[in-house]
């Protein structure tokens, strides 16, 4: 490993973790679009952040020194995945780059908000964390096998540093069934992984709906920056896994300057367009019933499951 | 044309074709179900057009034609004006419930490839993998048969059953003899003019098109 | 005193080395035998004599790995002669790994039994000797003699351990001895087959036999080693024995226990037996059976109040997830040999894993029914600001156990999860069913992970919610020390996995004979060490961050929508796991109903009732028919016996 490939690996960290904000204004500003409505500017979140950092705390007094721990945990996993998850350059930093490690990190990442979420004995956290474990329950099975199928149909492995290399050198082959399956389950799981609307709405507080705001409630000040800052990213860094996994095309897999640039703007390209999709989809859809959402997380299932054995079968 | 792409391409349309299968069977309301019946005969009869196209067949191209006449506008605007005449368009429920057949249509997939896959080894067509997607078809057709209570939603199980039996024998033997294939269709049709006259006296009789009904008959 | 021969016994072994290894036995065997001796006695100064002898007996059991490494295997005959056999111990390197890790959690379990206030009566003592000694032996067991009384002298051991309820005990008697008989009668086939019930001579027996008499022993060992193991529908004991006798029994009950009772099986399928032509169907047929004790565990785990149930169902998914590996493993073995290395070595470092964080879990929770007095989690909460500590060791248990990285849990899982992605390769008939197995895995990690969220929720964080647990009494003396020694083991398992799998890879070749490293079969890297350094290292770098720029923290009340909360106004344990119970009703079988102001959830156990009960009824009834025969009239008794050996002649004559 050069230190010019740890550079860039760096960068692209960084990169990652900085557009994060970004990326969640610019779905609320196409939101607001969509809608006829001016929004609020793309750079609202980094104000919010801003704002957040530099205000006191205040915690309950039922509280252990679990609940302070927390928003590093969630920030720290985060940071991690944004080391290892490839955004415009395949080559990444850390040698465990492995996406059956990157699930269970999410795990780490989940596990940690719904204890935080049971801290303080509030009404409100327990029935987040309760809902979120429900919905975990059936979303883990689509992630595991959306990234099987990647895994198997590119022949690298789980490796997540040779897999978009392998894709693309598929070349045409790489379209087939497989791929455009396991990319749709993908997605419907980066909706329900990150709270978006047909399973949880992040802009309301109404009891009815909640699931991830419910758990952060009890947060304030710098806890509430950093648990906002790692849902950023975790939304950040779900679309750079689909860019990069399901959609390689142009990402850079050599440390040329020009192909580094050419693939750092396709890379951009790529998180406008799924932020595009995104606001379409939050636009489009209704927030389902609580009880209803098996239903959605069901075929996200069937599709993977799908995916898989058309690899099989095809 | 590059082989590897007609069969990405035939693949891609078969797979889409058991998707809007497997959607179906977790569609509740008719109105959805009849427009996935009609999306599902559009990638039919693309797949038609690839086959008939990539190996200079002429009849498939009528079969095709034959299918985006029937399928696609014929048999959804009769289904549709069924319905319209019965008044009913939402189906109350199901009778294990939309995860649960959810389920057991994957089961159903992983059991056609299971059975298909010594006959897929033999054949050695382009389109061979389409077998065991028909396969499924079939099965997930006679699932949603099984699962659904209303006449007219089991006709739209009916209807992909013969779906995927058609898909089948494309990928078996690039297409029936067109006189068998005519008459099927022709079967079809009639069965459906049928269909849609029972359930129309069904209703008339007991004011629901709940199959379960018919239980009395035997009284 | 034993007669010591090198492993292929050809080789004679030095004088040095013959008076190291009697000398190692002894102090594994004599301490614990004389423990049970002044167990005996009354005086209560010999109970704690007999625990310290207890102790002796295991750390020796922990030199158990260094001494395989000092000598590379031995096997040793007892100074005992039987007329069905002689005793024969046999070491090699698996064996010596779980001996050692067997007797670190012994140990534990043993040094947090002597700093605990429940006052075990010397008997009780004794009886943990004995199950040290006889664990060890059964582990090291190469006769058929001194495995089948070692394992039999387990089971009763545990039973008597378990002494303070009457139903679910004999439960476990009934049902672990039919499994106990279903042992016996495999191993005394096989004795009879061989001729020689020393197994150092046997070896891939079933090349011999026929493939459907080898396949059906290995179906029927797998049943067998299943009641322990919790395998449905064997497990109806498992709840009702872990919840009501002491932990301390449960706790060995469940780790050191399963641990002999995996090495054994994977020891007979692998060696002893070996693998026939026609296995591929009964593996399946143990794959799914394993698959659907996974499920039901995971999912009972997460609707049971009582922490004990709660760890009793994880249990058996931990269990079923190692069995699925084995059964796997015989899947692979003709075809793909590095497969199998690897599903193994995932089956025997989860079993190993299990052990350490399950005695975690279970000594906490002593712990916590000890300070507090409560027995349920409905009734618990808040701990983790009053005992930081103990919460944070249960906090490195429950993540094992979840299967979070750096823990060990994880790498185990990884393994796993590794092996069903590589088995694209394998034949296609069987690979199709593989994407449901990696199905199955999520769910059941994550129904796992609500379990233990829950668990460690509602035990350790929220509001107190009854008065033990907002006033608990302080930790006693030194009762912390064995959970921080086993959550760090947790930990640098976890961070040194690769080392630890190497080592327990090479000791399954020694018995598979597959010589493919299971490396090979990997498709990604891990590096855990790496992953834990820099996971921790971000989180302190955030917290220095943090530090630099201060601000201020107050402290008030939970936001209660303006009012204040009461200690019932917070989610029940019941209620977290409710929308979980509905999504999969069908499978639970849930009824609900209202008494009172509160509805109430009942679950039942469908084989307790579908099976158990049926069986239960049917004997009664047939012993109801077989009491019509004593008239208490002579003659006729007179007359059965005149029947009888009519028969029995005109069997002899006929046979």
């Amino acid at each position: 490993m050069t230190p010019m490939e740890i550079i860039v690996e760096l960068g692209q960290a960084l990169l990652l973790i900085i557009i994060s904000p970004l990326m969640y204004g610019i779905v609320s500003k196409f939101k607001a679009l969509m809608q006829r409505r001016v929004g609020s500017s793309i750079f609202q979140p980094y104000r919010d952040l801003r704002k957040l950092f530099s205000r006191n705390e205040v915690t309950s007094r039922d509280c252990s020194w679990l609940f302070r721990g927390i928003p590093y945990v969630c920030m720290a996993s985060m940071i991690i995945l944004a080391l290892v998850v490839p955004f415009f350059f395949t080559g990444v930093l850390a040698p465990f780059g492995d996406l059956i490690t990157v699930v269970y990190i999410f795990t780490l990442y989940r596990f940690s908000m719904v204890l935080g979420g049971l801290e303080g004995g509030s009404t409100f956290g327990g029935m987040g964390s309760s809902r979120e474990m429900m919905m975990s329950v059936l979303i883990e099975p689509a992630l595991l096998l959306s990234i099987a199928t990647i895994a198997v149909m590119s022949g690298a492995g789980t490796d997540m540093d040779s897999i978009s290399e392998a894709i693309v050198k598929m070349g045409v082959a790489a379209l087939s069934p497989a791929l455009v399956l396991a990319a749709a389950s993908f997605l419907i799981t980066l909706l329900a992984e990150n709270a978006r609307i047909p399973f949880d709405n992040p802009t309301t507080h109404l009891e009815l709906t909640m699931v991830h705001e419910a758990m952060i409630l009890e947060y304030s000040g710098r806890g509430l920056a950093m648990m906002e800052l790692s849902s950023m990213m975790r939304l950040t860094i779900f679309m750079a896994m689909m860019g990069s996994l399901f959609l390689p095309w142009g990402i850079a897999y050599d440390l040329e300057p020009a192909s580094l640039l050419l693939s750092l703007a396709i890379s951009l390209v790529k998180m406008l367009f799924m932020a595009f999709v995104l606001a379409l989809a939050e636009s489009i859809l209704c927030k389902t019933r609580l009880f209803k959402t098996p239903n959605l997380l069901t075929v996200s299932f069937m599709l993977s499951l799908l995916a898989m054995i058309s690899l099989y079968i095809l | 044309m590059d082989s590897v792409i007609i069969g990405n391409l035939i693949d891609l349309c078969a797979v889409l074709m058991l998707l809007t299968s497997v959607m179906a069977v977790a569609t509740t309301r008719m109105r959805p179900l009849i427009q996935l019946f009609s999306l599902q005969s559009i990638f039919l009869a693309l797949v038609a057009f690839i086959i008939a196209w990539s190996s200079g067949s002429h009849h498939i191209y009528i079969m095709c034609v034959l299918t985006i006449v029937l399928k696609v506008i014929a048999m959804p605007k009769m289904l549709t004006y069924i319905m319209s005449r019965i008044h009913v368009d939402r189906e109350v429920e199901l009778s294990i419930g939309i995860v649960g057949s959810l389920l057991l249509a994957g089961l159903m997939i992983i059991l056609s490839y299971y059975i298909t896959e010594p006959l897929i080894s033999s054949v050695e067509t382009v389109e061979r993998n389409c077998i065991a997607l028909s396969c499924s078809m079939l099965l997930i057709g006679l699932l949603m048969m099984c699962t659904r209570r209303k006449a007219i939603t089991e006709t739209v199980g009916l209807l992909m059953m013969e779906n995927g039996l058609f898909l089948g024998a494309l990928a078996l033997s690039h297409g029936m003899p067109l006189i068998v294939e005519l008459s099927a269709f022709f079967d079809v049709m009639v069965a459906i003019i049928i269909i849609g006259i029972f359930a129309y006296r069904i209703n008339k009789s007991f004011n629901s098109v709940e199959t379960s009904f018919l239980r009395r008959v035997k009284e | 005193m034993f007669v010591i021969t090198a492993p292929d016994g050809s080789v004679p072994m030095g004088p040095d080395e013959q008076t190291m290894i009697v000398a190692y036995l002894s102090i594994l065997l004599i301490p614990a035998i004389v423990g049970i001796f002044l167990g005996l006695l009354r005086n209560e100064r010999f109970g704690k004599v007999s625990v310290g002898l207890c102790m002796t007996s295991c750390i020796a059991g922990i030199l158990c790995t260094p001494m395989y490494l000092y000598t590379e295997g031995f096997s040793a005959k007892f100074p005992l002669e039987s007329f069905i056999g002689e005793y024969i111990i046999f070491i090699d390197l698996i064996t010596s790994i779980f001996v050692s890790i067997s007797s670190v959690v012994f140990l534990m379990v043993v040094l947090h039994m002597s700093h605990s206030g429940h006052g075990y009566s010397n008997g009780y003592l004794a009886l943990t000797c004995a199950l040290f000694l006889s664990c060890v032996l059964c582990m090291m067991a190469d006769s058929v003699i001194l495995l089948l009384v070692s394992w039999e002298v387990v089971s009763l051991v545990t039973f008597l351990m378990a002494d303070n309820n009457d139903l679910p005990r004999w439960r476990f008697f009934m049902i672990t001895h039919i499994g106990g008989l279903v042992i016996m009668a495999v191993f005394g086939y096989l004795w009879v087959f061989t001729g020689t019930g020393d197994m150092g001579n046997w070896h891939q027996l079933s090349a011999l036999m026929d493939d459907n008499v080898s396949s059906l022993l290995i179906l029927a060992l797998f049943l067998g080693f299943g009641t322990k193991l919790g395998t449905i529908p064997f497990h109806a004991w498992m709840p009702e024995m872990y919840a009501t006798s002491p932990t301390h029994t449960t706790a060995l009950l469940t780790t050191v226990c399963s641990n002999v009772a995996v090495l054994i099986l994977f020891k007979s399928v692998f060696s002893w037996i070996g693998i026939s032509n026609l296995i591929s169907v009964f593996a399946v047929i143990l794959c799914i059976l394993s698959v659907a004790t996974a499920l039901w565990g995971a999912m009972e785990s997460m609707v049971q109040t009582g922490p004990k149930r709660i760890l009793a169902y994880s249990s058996m998914e931990n269990m079923a997830l190692v069995t699925m590996c084995l059964s796997l493993a015989m899947l692979f073995f003709d075809s793909f040999p590095a497969l199998t290395s690897l599903v193994t070595v995932a089956a025997l470092f989860h079993t190993m894993n299990h052990s350490v964080f399950k005695s975690l879990m279970m000594l906490t929770v002593d712990s916590i029914e000890d300070v507090t007095g409560e027995r349920t989690i409905d009734r618990l909460g808040g701990i983790a600001c009053v005992l930081p500590g103990l919460s944070a060791v249960a906090l490195i248990g429950a993540m094992s156990l979840t299967a979070i990285p750096p823990m060990n849990g994880f790498v185990s899982e990884w393994l796993m999860l590794q092996a069903l992605i590589g088995t694209d390769t394998v034949s296609s008939s069987m690979r199709v069913f593989m994407p449901l197995l990696i199905a199955m895995m999520g769910v059941c990690g994550m129904v796992v992970a609500t379990s233990y969220a829950r668990l460690y929720g509602f035990i350790f964080l929220g509001r107190p919610r009854s008065k033990g647990a907002s006033d608990p009494r302080p930790l006693r003396k030194g009762s912390l020390a064995p959970l921080m020694v086993l959550a760090l083991l947790c930990i640098t398992m976890g961070l040194l996995s690769f080392p630890i799998m190497d080592g327990l890879s090479s000791g399954i070749s020694d018995i598979t004979l597959i010589d493919t490293e299971y490396r090979i079969a990997l498709s990604g890297n891990l590096e855990p060490l790496t992953l834990g350094i820099l996971l921790g290292g971000c989180i302190l770098l955030l917290f220095l961050m943090t530090r630099i720029f201060r601000t201020s923290r107050n402290i008030d009340e939970t936001w209660g929508c303006g009012g204040t909360l009461d200690e019932r106004m917070q989610y029940s344990s019941e209620g977290f796991s409710q929308p979980i119970v509905r999504v999969f009703h069908p499978i639970y079988g849930d009824t609900t109903e209202k008494r009172g102001n509160r509805y109430v959830t009942r679950f039942m156990e469908p084989f307790v009732k579908y099976i158990y009960r049926p069986i239960g009824a049917g004997i009664v009834t047939l012993s109801y028919q077989v009491r019509r025969l004593q008239t208490g009239n002579i003659q006729s008794y007179l007359g059965y016996i005149l029947i009888t050996l009519m028969v029995a002649l005109l069997a002899v004559r006929w046979l």
